[in-house]
């Protein structure tokens, strides 16, 4: 029988004395009555007051429970479940119903994991411990045990602590490793009495004190029964009181003193009746059978032996129900063990899921990541691409910078090539004598040169305006010559002569050749035909002239006196290149020799403003 | 009669344009006198009191434009006449105001002169001489003002106001900030000539826009401008890349 205290969470109840625990359970009540609001706090309130009056009201308290259980549910407050689940489960073990007690405190485990509450699982772990112990599964209760101990000394704390140290010195003791039970109760009962806490030491005491008595150390026994006992009276707790007299009663029944064996004895019995503690009133009368039969006082031994009898009987049937209780614990945990297979089956299941899941995620972040990746190369490749195509187009735009440059230097060159042809024209009226002319030449000398500088600034100009400018310089040339020439312009109506643009001056060296040279040793009226039509995307520019054109050295030699062809069509030729190469189109310059005169076709790709 | 003055620094310049002007004397012009300076001319305005001045832009170390800012009032119509100094030709035509280079051509001066016989506003001509200087302070020429012929006459432009031009055939449509149109005697390319200079840009054919009121630009082959009045223009395909280089350049 129980001669040892397994401390649990119930245990400090019995530290309230009977108006204390009367005043606890009325306050709770109140609360209840005045307060219906369906909260959290009522649930803390019903749970309260089921754990106050386990021992006292078992169905109450277990009625309380539920509701607890119920309102936690409808408000959907996982603590307050899993709360609910301990406190059934402590009911059940309260009730010795070891199996139903086991279930609750394992659902409020699986309940608490939401919660990640160290010191609920604490606490479960502990009174898990306690059904093993009570089915001296003592290996298991040991690992509940440690567990407990472990968090409670990380959470540092002390009570809990105490009650996981005392709890492994019982197994121990169960155990007949005595050594470590001491040593298991003796660091319980520095860190208790550190605390101060009267109720744990006595319960402490009285297991040293069971020890020591097994051990047949009976000073120590005593010493330790007599302050378990001291101190149980001090806080008020009858059960101990009850333990720790018998205990000094079989110490004194041991040692042969009857009289004070028998006396301790019954003060024992009378107290384990007032707890009405079937177990221990069993303990006692037994001892004072045993005590009465030492007496060889053999009418009261009898009577007591038969009084314990009666008791053990509801006491054996206790026992019957608790090796029951194991076989269906054995069932029940065997059946659970297949459940948990099936469980774990499933939960394997749901993990393959989870880790396939997880792979599918794996796979997508890969999948993700590749893609970024991709992307980030794709990045860096277009940026280099652009890079490139940026350095290119700087490069080509220099390039324009330098055939621009050469090209502004070739317009340039057009300006000295004029002046000095027109500047003779002039010096020539003066030598005549011919002011009036000499003024109109001049003018319109000044308009012409006005006309090129400006037009020389130009990549390409509109036809209209380069045309303006050629009229202008064969006027010049042909009052020069005392209209030896006529010419005549036409541009096809096609074309826009505004919108359509070709580079300035391009025709003027061919139309000065035909003036200079075609028309120098002719005899009769020279003749000029400017004609412009479009021919496919390409604009065909036709100088054709009536002159001595099958006669190509008065082309060359009449130019200047290298006898290479004239400042004029060389550059023409020098500037029709750097417009192919800058925009890789074939412009080109044909000359055909006419049966009269000459005909040179220029062919410039179309290029228009807007 | 007209009273004719001519001022230039350079000698046979007054005497070629003296003996272009003896055919029409006779019947219209008295030349009543010439300078050579800004000291002189203004010696000689106040005197002669000239009813038209030939005035060369380049007078010595001055020029014509500070004999102009020197007189206390201009009642007269004026005539420049320069070789080549572009900036003035530039202020000149900003400010409608005629002019003749040199060497003269003597169409040219005949037809100026017509123009001047014909011109209904004259009182006009100190406005646009106020405009002229003050586009042309130290010698600079920051335009700020414009004149622009209109159907009824002349009319003083704030520059920074217009927000595009439009082409209309020979007339130009001017629209300001403040939604005002404005349609002037002037074809677009004309503008496009004073203005280009002056961050204006001539996106299409028929339209020239103030770089000044571009909202945002629309990619597209040659893609659109929105103009801070809401107004989308199209950009020529040819034009977008000078376009965008000059945005670019801003």
């Amino acid at each position: 029988m129980r001669k040892i205290i397994f401390i649990s969470f119930s245990l400090f109840l019995s530290q309230l004395g009977v108006a204390q625990y009367a005043a606890v359970k009325d306050s709770f009540m109140a609360v209840l009555k005045h307060n219906k609001a369906e909260d959290t706090n009522r649930v803390k309130t019903l749970l309260n007051l089921s754990y106050t009056i386990v021992y006292d009201r078992p169905d109450s308290s277990m009625n309380y429970a539920d509701e607890a259980m119920e309102l936690s549910e409808k408000l959907k407050w996982q603590k307050g479940i899993a709360g609910s689940f301990r406190q059934k489960g402590l009911v059940y073990y309260t009730l010795s119903d070891n199996v139903n007690s086991m279930d609750y405190y394992l659902k409020a485990l699986k309940a608490g994991r939401t919660i990640h509450s160290e010191i609920f699982d604490a606490s479960l772990y502990n009174n898990i411990a306690n059904i093993y112990a009570d089915l001296q599964d003592y290996n298991k209760a040991l690992d509940y045990y440690s567990k407990y101990l472990s968090i409670s000394r990380k959470l540092k704390s002390k009570i809990d602590e105490v009650r996981g140290l005392n709890n492994m010195g019982n197994v121990y003791f169960e155990l007949n490793n005595e050594a470590s039970g001491i040593s298991f109760f003796n660091e319980a009962l520095a860190i208790s009495e550190e605390m101060g806490n009267k109720s744990m030491s006595a319960s402490i005491y009285n297991n040293l004190g069971a020890i020591f008595l097994k051990r047949k150390n009976y000073t120590s026994a005593l010493n330790n029964f007599e302050k378990s006992y001291e101190l149980a009276n001090e806080s008020g707790n009858k059960n101990i009181k009850a333990t720790a007299l018998n205990g000094i009663a079989e110490i004194y029944l041991n040692q042969n003193k009857y009289s004070q064996a028998e006396d301790y004895s019954k003060r024992s019995l009378q107290i384990s009746k007032e707890v009405n503690d079937l177990s221990w009133q069993v303990n006692a009368l037994e001892t004072l059978s045993e005590i009465y039969e030492k007496e060889k006082n053999y009418k009261n031994s009898l009577n007591t032996f038969k009084q314990a009898l009666i008791l053990k009987d509801s006491g054996l049937s206790n026992i019957k129900a608790q090796k029951i209780t194991r076989m269906e614990m054995q069932y029940q945990f065997d059946k659970q063990q297949a459940l948990n297979k099936a469980t774990a089956d499933k939960n394997r299941a749901l993990a393959a899921a989870e880790i396939n899941r997880q792979k599918v995620i794996r796979n997508a972040s890969i999948g993700l990541g590749g893609l970024l990746l991709l992307i980030a190369v794709a990045g860096i490749v277009l940026y280099k691409r652009r890079k490139e195509l940026l350095e290119k187009k700087r490069e080509s735009e220099f390039n324009v910078l330098v055939t621009d440059t050469e090209m502004k230097a070739l317009r340039a060159q057009m300006n000295p090539h004029f002046i000095f042809n027109s500047l003779n024209s002039i010096n020539d009226y003066i030598d005549k004598h011919d002011s009036v002319k000499a003024t109109l030449y001049t003018t319109k000398f000044a308009k012409l040169m006005r006309m090129i500088l400006e037009n020389s600034e130009q990549k390409e100009i509109p036809i209209a305006e380069d045309l303006k400018a050629l009229e202008l310089y064969m006027q010049l040339e042909a009052l020069r010559m005392n209209n030896k020439f006529t010419y005549e312009i036409k541009v096809d109506e096609n074309i826009d002569q505004d919108n359509t643009l070709i580079p300035p001056l391009i025709l003027q060296p061919f139309v000065e050749n035909s003036i200079w040279h075609g028309f120098a040793q002719k005899q009769g009226e020279g003749k000029i035909l400017i004609y412009i039509h479009k021919d496919g995307n390409m604009i065909s520019c036709i100088v054709e002239d009536n002159g001595n054109g099958k006669d190509e050295s008065a082309y060359t030699k009449a130019g200047d006196n290298t006898g290479k062809k004239s400042l004029g069509m060389k550059i023409t030729k020098a500037r029709i290149d750097i417009i192919n190469s800058l925009k890789k189109s074939n412009a080109a310059v044909t000359t055909s020799y006419l049966e009269e005169g000459t005909k040179i076709e220029v062919k410039l790709p179309e290029a228009l403003l807007f | 009669m007209i009273k004719v003055l001519i001022i230039d620094d350079e000698q046979h310049c007054i005497d070629r344009l003296y003996k272009l002007l003896i055919p029409s004397q006779e019947k219209l012009i008295e030349i009543t006198g010439s300078a050579q300076s800004v000291e002189e001319a203004i010696g000689a305005v106040t005197l002669l009191k000239p009813d038209l001045i030939f005035l060369d832009v380049q007078l010595g170390e001055k020029t014509g434009f500070d004999l102009l800012r020197a007189l206390p009032a201009i009642n007269f119509a004026i005539i420049f006449t320069t070789a080549f100094e572009k900036f003035a030709i530039q202020a000149i035509k900003f400010s409608a105001i005629d002019y003749l280079l040199k060497p003269i051509d003597e169409g040219d001066l005949n037809v100026a002169l017509l123009k001047l016989n014909n011109e209904k506003a004259q009182k006009t001509i100190s406005g646009k001489i106020d405009i002229l200087l003050d586009n042309t302070q130290k010698n600079n020429f920051v335009p700020k003002k414009m004149i622009v012929p209109t159907i009824s006459g002349f009319e003083f432009v704030d520059i920074a106001n217009i927000v595009r031009c439009e082409s209309d055939i020979n007339y130009t449509t001017i629209f300001f900030r403040d939604t005002k149109k404005l349609v002037v005697a002037k074809t677009l390319k004309e503008f496009e000539e004073l203005l280009t200079d002056h961050s204006f840009f001539r996106v299409h054919n028929s339209h020239l826009i103030n770089l000044d009121f571009i909202k945002s630009y629309n990619k597209g082959k040659g893609g659109s401008i929105v103009l801070k009045d809401g107004t989308e223009i199209e950009v020529s395909q040819r034009r977008k890349d000078d376009f965008l280089k000059k945005l670019s350049e801003l």
